[in-house]
């Protein structure tokens, strides 16, 4: 007997039936967003950022999506079932979906879209996520005509089969934007990037692609056939360009609602038809640290560092209170966190003295044990304004208890070929103790804590993985692997707040704070909601004045 | 004079393939490539590594050089590697704001520069003299990012006079004349900004110049002819002085196309700066070398354009 996901089920019916006939306030109208960034590519299967997504969940819309907790409700799915051996989900997808060009939504069209994530000739970088998928690897390899573990059972109905339980197989799925396959199945998928697709793009979300100006902005108008019904807006614009312009713009009345700098809060706030909104996220900033070098394996130095650097003061006074500070390496308002976590209070002198119970004695300015300087370079990647100038806070700090800290700013690109080196010939090779000591860097969660992974365990050290640091921690590579597998979710939360318990311990990533992000939005625009999921959660029923 | 511009093209020539491969070089040269900058959880490193191959970032550089300047010379500019479009629409799609931009700054601005030039030339050390120069040196010490923010800050969110950003006004979808108008309205605060700064480097050149011309004998005979103040100093001096300012002028040719990084950012205009400053930090090689060669070959363009304003400026200079 298959668990029916019924509860879910019938909640999220009563609920479509409910914005069916959407409650808006007004119809019609056009209202601007603005992001400070392009979007790249507009084929959600190529490389999506998320100044990508932001633009692709408007026009396409997949089997299910995530809720505010993150657990997931149906979307072109009306309901899914999972076997027995909780290896196969099987969804049914609602009646007469159709696409933006009328052709029906079938599950040929998610069959084509999985398999596509699989084809060998497919290079969009998504290969991964769905690599669970029984014989996925075989279909990549060219050694089967298709993905075993994808089935069409009818027109509404498709199963998935993992090669075993695979428990964040429902954020895969809800990650995933379904394609018309009677259109981009006539691309040549190593030609998808190049193709007018991947800049026009055709789905069956809340609204059909209208304009993409270079430079300019991306413009979509409402989808009548959205079957939650058409959204209350007859078009969006979304803008692109620098934070500041931007900025200028919403104070002008130019655009309804953009991210604010933290600089621009108060402008904002203080403006008489704005509103700033503070909308809480999963993203995070740490020091990571290279564990391989003869200073930075060691534990004392690490937690010296972490008691050294006044997280405190970054909040209050690089992020003006619009944030908070965290103690492992989990977001503060994910399932995942370990409420219990031991705290890592700001302690200057206890961090003087761990180093001198470690053996780190003071010559002049700068520790010395065993004729090794305590001298540590740090990589900041540009990009982050925050991120940049908590740097030589963190130098002053350290310098206090005995650490020399040379600060390098970088672009991202540059840090990359520290983080993952190449050799000589180009090739990727394994990272050593010189290539970097400290770097600066952000992590979020997008949709489950199994995205560690490959941060985290020793097989995917560089130049196999994302695993820079070095961690080589057995008890937490086994509990990753567990999360994968377990399928209750109170085990599984326990399973990685114990992960959390440990990388407090070892530092390893020395968490430092967890920003809020700011919307300023015009009293023109209603409804407009950003939460952990996104800036677009509740885009269709927005609606203008 | 033509076997001279015949050569003059030929050496240009020579020129554009050394400065593409040392461009392209370069552009390599920097760390990273495109496909590093999607690092991501979801994203794994084998799978980054099969896209790099099929873009070939994994191949040495004198061989991905090869493969460019081959497909360049049969009129391909290749593809983006961020996002796949083809280069000629990307440049394409900048050249109109660019030259509406940076050409009617600069046709302003040339106009502005002649008209000041001139006449404080007439009359150096007097208080308009004074007055000119130090306005230029107040424009060109101040950076233009700063004079556009406080333009915007003046002029759009304090006395909403003009808008602050973009190419039109999106939302609005105007028709006809009224969209020309929402365009020229978008145009002004940008131009300004080129200008004030454009202005203030090139009036000192033109005063100069005609300040020297005014001193030579022929001048000096023109007034003892008996001709009137005004046309000596268009007719003699003015033309006369032109010569190293028409130079200047063929130099500032290449920036009509190629734009101005900090104008279009702080105005979120769509330009080829802009263009070219992203596609450096996503080290999108083939739209960046692109730029690159179209800047190049309008140095070229502009210096041998202003060895042909020479010989028609001057009827003393011949080319043979």
């Amino acid at each position: 007997m298959p668990i029916r996901f019924v509860l879910a089920a019938l909640l999220a019916a009563s609920l479509s039936v409910a914005t069916a006939q959407r409650a808006c306030e007004t119809v019609g109208g056009t209202a601007t967003i603005a992001q400070w960034s392009e979007p790249g590519n507009l084929n959600p299967l190529i490389f999506p950022t998320t100044y990508d997504t932001n633009i692709q969940e408007l026009v396409f819309a997949r089997l299910i999506r995530p809720l505010a907790d993150l657990s997931f409700e149906p979307d072109m799915a009306e309901s899914w079932t999972v076997s027995d051996d909780a290896r196969t989900l099987t969804f049914t997808l609602r009646e007469d979906l159709t696409f933006h060009d009328g052709e029906p939504v079938t599950a040929a069209d998610v069959a084509f879209t999985f398999t596509s994530m699989a084809d060998p000739a497919y290079d969009g970088g998504r290969f991964a996520e769905i690599s669970i998928l029984e014989g996925a690897q075989a279909y990549r390899d060219g050694e089967a005509d298709g993905v075993a573990g994808i089935e069409v059972l009818d027109e509404r109905t498709i199963s998935f089969t993992t090669v075993e339980p695979f428990a964040p197989f429902l954020p895969v799925i809800g990650g995933v934007y379904i394609l018309p396959e009677h259109l981009y199945g006539e691309v040549p998928i190593d030609r998808w990037q190049e193709h007018a697709t991947n800049r026009e793009p055709l789905g069956s979300g809340p609204f059909v692609f209208d304009e993409y100006r270079a430079g300019e902005f991306v413009s979509v108008r409402a989808f009548e056939g959205y079957w939650e019904g058409r959204p209350c807006l007859d078009r969006l614009i979304v803008r692109f360009g620098d934070q500041n312009t931007l900025l200028a713009a919403l104070l002008n009345g130019e655009i309804d609602a953009a991210p604010v700098p933290i600089d621009g809060a108060s402008s904002v706030d203080d403006h008489a038809s704005l509103d700033l909104q503070v909308v809480e996220t999963l993203t995070f900033q740490y020091i990571g640290t290279n564990l391989r070098g003869p200073v930075l394996s060691d534990l004392a130095v690490r937690r010296a560092i972490a008691h050294g650097v006044n997280r405190q003061a970054m909040v209050n006074g690089l992020l003006q209170g619009y944030g908070t500070t965290l103690n492992t390496i989990f977001p503060t308002n994910h399932w995942s966190y370990p409420a219990d976590v031991e705290g890592i209070d700001y302690d200057p002198e206890a961090a003087a003295t761990i180093l001198d119970e470690a053996g780190w004695e003071l010559d002049g300015d700068v520790r010395v044990k065993d004729g090794e300087r305590l001298a540590l370079r740090l990589f900041v990647p540009t990009g982050n304004q925050v991120r940049e100038r908590t740097a030589p806070l963190i130098q002053a700090n350290l310098r206090q208890i005995g650490i020399d800290v040379e600060i390098r700013t970088m672009d991202f690109a540059t840090l990359v070929t520290f983080l993952l080196p190449r050799d000589d010939q180009g090739e990727p090779r394994p990272v050593t103790a010189g290539d970097f000591d400290l770097f600066l860097l952000g992590f979020g969660i997008e949709r489950d804590p199994n995205e560690y992974l490959s941060y985290l365990i020793e097989s995917d050290m560089p130049p196999n993985g994302y695993n820079f640091i070095g961690v080589d921690d057995d008890p937490v590579e086994e509990l990753m692997r567990e999360g994968r597998v377990t399928l209750d979710q109170e085990e599984r939360q326990e399973i990685y707040r114990e992960v959390g318990r440990l990388m407090r311990a070892s530092l390893a990533w020395i968490p430092l704070y967890q920003a809020q992000d700011l919307y300023g939005v015009s009293e023109r625009l209603d409804g407009f909601g950003p939460d952990v999921r996104g800036v677009n959660v509740n885009v269709a029923g927005w609606s203008v004045d | 004079m033509l076997p001279f511009f015949l050569h003059r093209v030929l050496q240009a020539a020579v020129i554009l393939v050394l400065v593409s491969f040392v461009g392209f070089a370069i552009t390599l040269a920097a760390p990273g490539n495109a496909l590093q900058t999607f690092i991501d959880p979801g994203v794994s490193v084998e799978d980054l590594r099969a896209a790099e191959q099929r873009l070939g970032l994994d191949q040495p550089v004198p061989l991905q050089y090869l493969r460019w300047i081959g497909e360049v010379a049969g009129g391909n500019l290749g593809w983006s590697t961020r996002t796949g479009a083809p280069v000629a629409d990307l440049i394409g799609a900048r050249l109109g704001p660019t030259l509406t931009l940076m050409g009617t700054a600069f046709a302003i601005t040339l106009a502005l520069a002649l008209w000041l030039g001139t006449i404080t030339a007439a009359r150096p050390y007097s208080f308009l003299d004074y007055g000119v120069t130090g306005a230029a040196f107040a424009g060109i010490s101040v950076p233009s990012f700063f004079s556009a923010m406080a333009l915007i800050y003046l002029f759009s969110l304090q006395l909403g006079w003009f808008p602050t950003s973009g190419l039109e006004s999106y939302a609005a979808e105007y028709e006809g004349w009224r969209r020309l108008l929402d365009r020229a309205a978008h145009l002004v605060l940008p131009v300004t900004v080129l200008v004030l700064t454009g202005t203030a480097e090139l009036v000192r050149h033109v005063r100069g110049a005609v300040v020297e011309t005014l001193q030579e004998d022929y001048v000096r005979t023109a007034h003892g002819k008996g001709l009137p103040a005004g046309r000596v100093l268009r007719r003699h001096a003015l033309r006369n002085g032109l010569l190293p300012v028409i130079t200047l002028v063929g130099v500032a040719l290449p920036r009509l196309l190629a734009g101005s990084v900090v104008i279009e950012v702080v105005f979120a205009w769509p330009g080829m700066g802009r263009l070219l400053v992203e596609s450096v930090f996503a080290r999108d090689v083939p739209v960046a070398m692109a730029i690159n060669m179209i800047a190049a070959s309008l140095v070229l363009l502009g210096s041998l354009l202003a060895d042909m304003a020479y010989a028609v400026v001057d009827p003393r200079v011949r080319y043979g």
